[in-house]
């Protein structure tokens, strides 16, 4: 059975240790293989890129799907998304959805 | 080089202090663009600092060029020769009208802040309060002692006949002849104010129009007692009176030159949004930016005689609407700039399911007036905020209002309401706004999408073929050639329910892409798969859906009538995400 990978941010990732999720954010610093993925809530998190690094980030803010372990996201895939991202209202919708978590998860 | 510029020169601008063409530092030159039709109009705004404060400004366009020349650009040195002070919410504005380049520099000079009223000693903070006392003074009411006899516009009714008042001519119209059931006349309106700032209507006929036209001039101030009180009649006149005076025989006027404590004009207008609300036929007053010019047209008139229009376009943050202005107004003025425009006494009427507004030599227009409305409405229009007003909607069919505009912006309702909510009962229909998917188009024999409707005059009564001809049932017009018009029954659903809602022509035709006539051809014709394909798009559609919903009765029976009086495709999804957010959060806090 599969369903589908959770969306969360920055302050639910340690509810996610070692599972696939998926976060959303600005695309900032690039470090190596690494890049700073600037999340709605303010967080920052360090996306591993090293298992997709054919493609390369097309816009300013994108969605990376991957796993959280060692406080790192290890990047499976990543969605791009547009310049005009509503950052306040995904925020507002990750927590609805981590609050009802028996709908979405 | 920094001892170049002027120290101290922007606080006493700001302080409106002498300060002799001082030397200032240009920083954040920007380029802002406003539309007029095909014209573009370039405007620079850019902060002018003597090293420690600076202000904002604004160049007037004659300047435009030194810009593209590159005689001004980001931390040129200028001297500043003439310029006009304004204040837009408590922020300083100067507009620039002349200025010298004296040399380009490339960086800034200290860290200048900008000189507002918090930069300031306590002394000129009382200043500015006093200041923006008098400002307000003139233009909202303020109850103030009154001479001794002279009577309040607002105390005057028809059982006090000994009353003097003390007004200024605010407006003057045209004398008028009339010829109404065989007799001829004139007459004459004029608009007067108090020194509460109340206005009233006066008029005069025939004689006393000669007589009384001489002595009343604009801006005048008299003393008049005497004359007849009448109810005011809210079709001739936006004035926000219950009374109007009619000066007769009994009426004496005297010039009066002691006139500061009457304010010299009185703007009670709207946005353009209280339209919606207005009935035709009444007059309102309105301020807006004029958005779009017509060209000055010549119509002819049912009478025949030739009358002159322009047609235009009005617009300010909330609204757009047209606006047709008629005789002189329509001759002498061309809007060019897109002037900011009160409108005193402008008509409202109704074309085609969208109010309107009309104004003709009996209303008054004010361009570019100098208060702080026309300021903030202007400075909406050049951060392109034309751009972003919505276009008025169309208004929905049948005799109630119900709050139409901005139906869009209205709290969604989940369709199950219509039954738990038992909506529709009642002389006055209900409305609601709800976010559906288009689950299905009735398109059979017993449902069909279109009829044949009647084309005379728009009556659009149902038509059948009689023969060579076309009549109609109700109507029992005869016509040659039906024109088709929708009225489909579309299936509407959201999580709570599914509903059926009838839609006409206008939602119909938005909502399927093509109109009843191309429809019914390609029935006709049966070109099946293009038929079949233009519902497959409606289908399923989501959007944002505003039914009318009442009641009837049947045989018996109760039900509820359903229709679907405009349609909109969800293209804002941010808008709709923060709408059910909203919602969402609203259940919350009531479990809570």
């Amino acid at each position: 059975m599969s369903s589908a990978t959770p969306r969360i941010n920055f302050k639910y990732l340690s509810q996610f240790e070692g599972k696939t999720v998926r976060i959303a954010g600005k695309v900032g610093e690039k470090q190596g293989n690494n890049v700073i993925l600037h999340t709605t809530d303010n967080g920052q998190v360090i996306v591993d890129r090293s298992q997709n690094l054919k493609k390369s980030y097309e816009t300013n803010n994108v969605e990376v799907l991957g796993v959280w372990k060692n406080n790192q996201l290890s990047e499976l895939t990543f969605f791009n998304l547009s310049d005009n991202f509503d950052f306040d209202t995904y925020n507002q919708m990750i927590d609805l959805s981590m609050e009802h978590k028996e709908i979405f998860m | 080089m920094a001892s170049q510029l002027t120290e101290g020169s922007i606080p006493k601008i700001f302080k409106n202090e002498e300060c002799v063409q001082p030397i200032l530092q240009v920083i954040d030159l920007e380029e802002t663009h406003s539309k007029n039709q095909d014209e573009e109009t370039v405007r620079y705004r850019l902060k002018l600092s003597d090293g420690k404060f600076y202000l904002l400004a604004t160049l007037n366009r004659q300047l435009n060029e030194m810009v593209i020349n590159e005689e001004i650009k980001d931390f040129s040195f200028v001297e500043l020769l003439n310029y006009q002070k304004t204040v837009i919410k408590n922020t300083d504005f100067l507009l620039v009208s002349n200025l010298e380049s004296v040399s380009n520099q490339t960086e800034k000079i200290g860290e200048p802040t900008q000189f507002t009223n918090e930069t300031q000693e306590n002394e000129i903070e009382i200043e500015k309060e006093e200041e923006k006392e008098k400002e307000k003074e003139q233009t909202t009411f303020k109850t103030q002692p009154l001479e001794t006899g002279i009577t309040l516009l607002r105390n005057l009714n028809t059982y006090n006949k000994n009353w003097k008042i003390k007004v200024r001519v605010t407006n003057k119209a045209e004398p008028k002849t009339y010829n109404t059931n065989g007799k001829e006349g004139k007459v004459m309106y004029v608009t007067v104010i108090d020194s509460n700032g109340d206005e009233m209507r006066a008029t005069m006929f025939n004689d006393y129009v000669t007589k009384f036209n001489k002595v009343l001039q604009v801006s005048k101030c008299y003393y008049i007692s005497g004359g007849r009180l009448k109810p005011s009649d809210r079709r001739f006149s936006s004035i926000q009176s219950d009374y109007e005076i009619n000066f007769n025989n009994s009426t004496k006027m005297t010039l009066c030159t002691n006139t500061s404590d009457l304010p010299k004009e009185a703007y009670h207008y709207k946005k353009l949004s209280e339209i919606e609300k207005t009935q035709n036929g009444m007059k309102i007053d309105v301020l807006a930016i004029v958005a779009e010019v017509g060209d000055l047209m010549e119509v002819k008139s049912r009478t025949g005689t030739q009358l002159k229009k322009r047609e235009c376009i009005l617009a300010d943050q909330y609204l757009r609407i047209s606006c047709n202005f008629w005789g002189e107004a329509a001759e002498k003025n061309t809007f060019s700039d897109n002037p900011v425009i009160i409108i005193k006494g402008a008509n409202v009427g109704e074309y085609l399911n969208k109010k309107n507004l009309s104004a003709s030599r009996s209303a008054r227009i004010i361009l570019d007036p100098e208060i702080n409305e026309a300021q903030e409405i202007r400075d909406w229009w050049y951060r392109g905020g034309g751009k972003k007003t919505q276009e008025q909607l169309g208004k929905t069919i049948g005799k109630s209002f119900g709050g139409y505009t901005n139906w869009i912006e209205n709290d969604r309702d989940p369709l199950s309401n219509i039954n738990d909510l038992n909506l529709g009962i009642g002389q006055k229909a209900d409305y609601i706004t709800a976010k559906v998917t288009i689950t299905r188009v009735l398109r059979d024999l017993s449902n069909p999408v279109c009829y044949p409707a009647c084309n005379f005059e728009n009556c659009n009564k149902k038509v059948t073929l009689q023969g060579s001809h076309w009549v109609g049932e109700k109507c029992n017009h005869r016509i040659k050639k039906p024109t088709y018009r929708y009225n489909a029954k579309i299936r509407l659903s959201d999580p709570t329910n599914s509903i059926y809602a009838t839609g006409f022509n206008d939602t119909c035709e938005r909502i399927l892409g093509v109109n009843a006539e191309e429809i019914e051809t390609l029935k006709q014709q049966g070109r099946d798969g293009e038929y079949k394909a233009v519902f497959d798009k409606a289908v399923p559609l989501e959007g944002l859906a505003r039914i009318r919903i009442t009641e009837n009765e049947y045989e018996g029976k109760t039900f509820k009538r359903l229709i679907l009086s405009n349609f909109k495709p969800i293209t804002d999804y941010v808008l709709e995400s923060k709408k059910l957010i909203e919602q969402i959060n609203k259940i919350n806090r009531t479990n809570k």
